[in-house]
């Protein structure tokens, strides 16, 4: 277990790593000037030319990852171009829209697909399962922006059960708040859902087909205590893999739906950053962004061993 | 009144090409304390058979006929009756060892677990009852090995713990589907007379099903040969081995390796086994038969007495039991 943590531990290191290095060089890349951005179109070379040394944007390449890597790694992300503020400031500031936002859609996802799917798999070729079957392949060609567009006509401007977009901030209203997050989550989660509630119906059916499932019925068991007893933790795994994946997919669409929602969320801060070519915010948050998918594999890898008896002797 | 008595038993599975019929008019009775042995090539017939008894055919497959299991007809009982049948009066061991346990629970939880179901133990109860079972079945360090997962056990110990799990609550009938099948030679001879003895010693009836023809010849006293879903030959082992009677049994017997014996060609049986999907009218192994005739492809052959309580599914038998296999085949 030690060594399978060690690996893992290490691998998560050298895969920020090797993040950060890319991450710094396609920033560098980039076309447009920082101080010229800031500055407008029509200010003066001598004007850029003096913000880009107060900028340090002078020096060479290496040495400025070197104190932006450096910082980071003090928790210190350096200080905006454009807001004039802590780069980690305004990251902690928006993580409390994302993170809750990425929670619950990745909660609702799971649960929806997980029940869909054992439901759908256990009711194998019946009307259920053929039903089931259609909504997903309908949940997943659905594009997310397009669902959340149709579900704020519906809940916000006819039904005005929920508003159309905006953030009240847990101080002020913590309630508020977290109605604000549940069509955007929504929107987010019915992808998901679709994708992985078809991933969890043929894990079970195909756990179903196994040996030890007939042994297990051979005992005396009913399909339903076999469904529970033995299919579900082997079905698990694949289920599991798919749902570290789709994380990844997750943190993208959020992206997305802050726009569509106008949340002030890591997605926001990022995409604004990119067009007032505030790379230290790009960078910073890019690499959040990369650090929070190789962290949930991370923890994807743990489960695994949590359920797999055979992970804690194979060295993998 | 026989323990088991299977009339006209018929299996019909779904397939991509039709409908198969993998069992046809199957019929025999095993007595308390009796053992038939199945024998017959791959898909004969004879695991449809027992997965039929046993109530665990494939999805999508329809049965007719009878399976009498005292009083009660398994084909008709009701599922949730039924299991509390498997497992209890009727148990079964299978071909793979390897993948008949499921990898993420503990070899003492699979061995618990049907004496919680049947025996209505309590978890300490039936975990001192489970050490007693695998003790039995001679797995060393039976105590440890409770918490141990079936990655950590050989083939050999995996197919032991399948026993233990099979007799745990003492089944009238034990049926072993090609039990050493997937083990290596020197475990295959242990593992089968573990079988023999917990059977005798336990009063239990068992049904052996193999491919092996020497396994089936030394285990049990009924032997059943199945050929294309059918049973083309039946009788007690002394009689059956003594007096091969049905064109099949005769070839299958010759193609045997046999050592020491002198260096020549083995037989073959010409031809492939029929497809279960399109089946001849007549005799299945019409399509194989060196004695084929028109009568034989007509209708089905009816079943012959051979010998006493012997008797075979062939309209030929004087000409097959009069040519030597070797010849019959050549």
């Amino acid at each position: 277990m030690s060594v399978f943590l060690f690996k893992r531990l290490l691998t998560f290191i050298l895969t920020l790593f090797g993040a950060s290095v890319i991450i710094f060089a396609a920033m560098e890349i980039l076309p447009g000037d920082p101080a010229l951005v800031i500055l407008g179109v029509d200010a003066s070379p001598e004007a850029v030319q003096a913000l880009t040394e107060k900028l340090g944007l002078d020096r060479p390449v290496p040495e400025r990852y070197f104190d932006w890597i450096t910082g980071v790694l003090g928790g210190d992300f350096g200080i905006s171009y454009s807001y004039k503020t802590p780069v980690s400031e305004l990251i902690i500031d928006s993580l409390k829209i994302t993170v809750p936002l990425a929670i619950m859609a990745m909660l609702l996802a799971t649960a929806i697909a997980i029940v869909l799917g054992i439901y759908a798999a256990a009711n194998h070729n019946r009307p259920a399962d053929v039903g089931i079957m259609g909504i997903s392949q309908l949940g997943i060609s659905i594009p997310s922006f397009w669902l959340g567009i149709l579900l704020v006509l519906l809940f916000a401007v006819n039904l005005r059960w929920f508003s159309a977009g905006g953030f009240p901030g847990w101080d002020r209203d913590f309630f508020g708040s977290f109605r604000a997050l549940i069509l955007p989550a929504v929107s987010l989660a019915t992808v998901q859902a679709a994708i992985l509630a078809r991933i969890t119906r043929s894990a079970v059916l195909d756990v179903f087909r196994e040996d030890f499932v007939r042994t297990a019925r051979a005992k005396g068991v009913s399909r339903r205590r076999a469904l529970w007893g033995h299919v579900l933790r082997n079905a698990l795994i694949p289920v599991i893999t798919i749902m570290g994946l789709q994380f990844a997919n997750l943190l993208a669409g959020t992206v997305v739906i802050e726009s569509v929602f106008t949340l002030p969320g890591l997605g926001q801060l990022v995409l604004k950053a990119i067009n007032n070519r505030d790379l230290i915010i790009v960078e910073g948050t890019v690499l959040l962004l990369a650090a929070m998918v190789v962290a949930v594999n991370f923890l994807v890898d743990i489960l695994y061993a949590l359920i797999d008896p055979r992970l804690k002797v194979s060295d993998i | 009144m026989s323990l088991l008595r299977v009339e006209n038993l018929e299996v019909t599975l779904q397939t991509s090409v039709g409908p198969a019929r993998a069992v046809r008019d199957v019929s025999f009775q095993l007595e308390r304390g009796q053992s038939l042995g199945i024998v017959g090539e791959s898909g004969c017939g004879k695991s449809m058979t027992a997965l039929a008894l046993m109530g665990l055919l494939p999805e999508g497959a329809t049965t007719a006929g009878r399976v009498m299991l005292g009083e009660d007809d398994l084909l008709t009982m009701p599922e949730n009756e039924l299991c509390g049948v498997r497992g209890n009066r009727l148990a079964m061991i299978f071909q793979e060892p390897m993948t008949s346990l499921n990898p993420l629970h503990t070899i003492g939880a699979q061995v618990m677990e049907p004496l919680l179901l049947h025996r209505g133990l309590h978890k300490s109860e039936a975990r001192d009852e489970a050490y007693r079972l695998l003790d039995q079945v001679g797995i060393p360090n039976a105590k440890s090995r409770l918490d141990n997962y079936p990655h950590q056990l050989s083939g050999g110990q995996r197919q032991r713990v399948m026993i233990a799990l099979a007799l745990s609550c003492d089944p009238d009938i034990l049926i072993a589907d090609e039990p050493t099948t997937a083990l290596d030679v020197t475990i295959q001879s242990q593992i089968l007379d573990l079988i023999e003895q917990l059977v005798s010693r336990l009063g239990m009836s068992l049904i052996l099903i193999s491919h092996d023809l020497g396994v089936i010849s030394e285990s049990v006293d009924r032997v059943m040969v199945m050929y294309g879903g059918t049973v083309v030959e039946s009788g007690p082992t002394q009689s059956l081995f003594h007096a091969l009677a049905h064109p099949y049994t005769r070839g299958l017997f010759a193609s045997m390796p046999r050592l020491g014996g002198k260096r020549e060609r083995l037989t073959t049986i010409p031809g492939t086994v029929p497809d279960l999907a399109d089946l001849p009218t007549g005799c299945t192994f019409a399509g194989r038969c060196p004695l084929v005739t028109e009568a034989c492809r007509a209708a089905p052959p009816p079943r012959l007495p051979v010998a006493d309580g012997h008797e075979a599914a062939c309209i030929h038998l004087d000409l097959a039991t009069a040519a030597r296999p070797s010849e019959l085949f050549s």
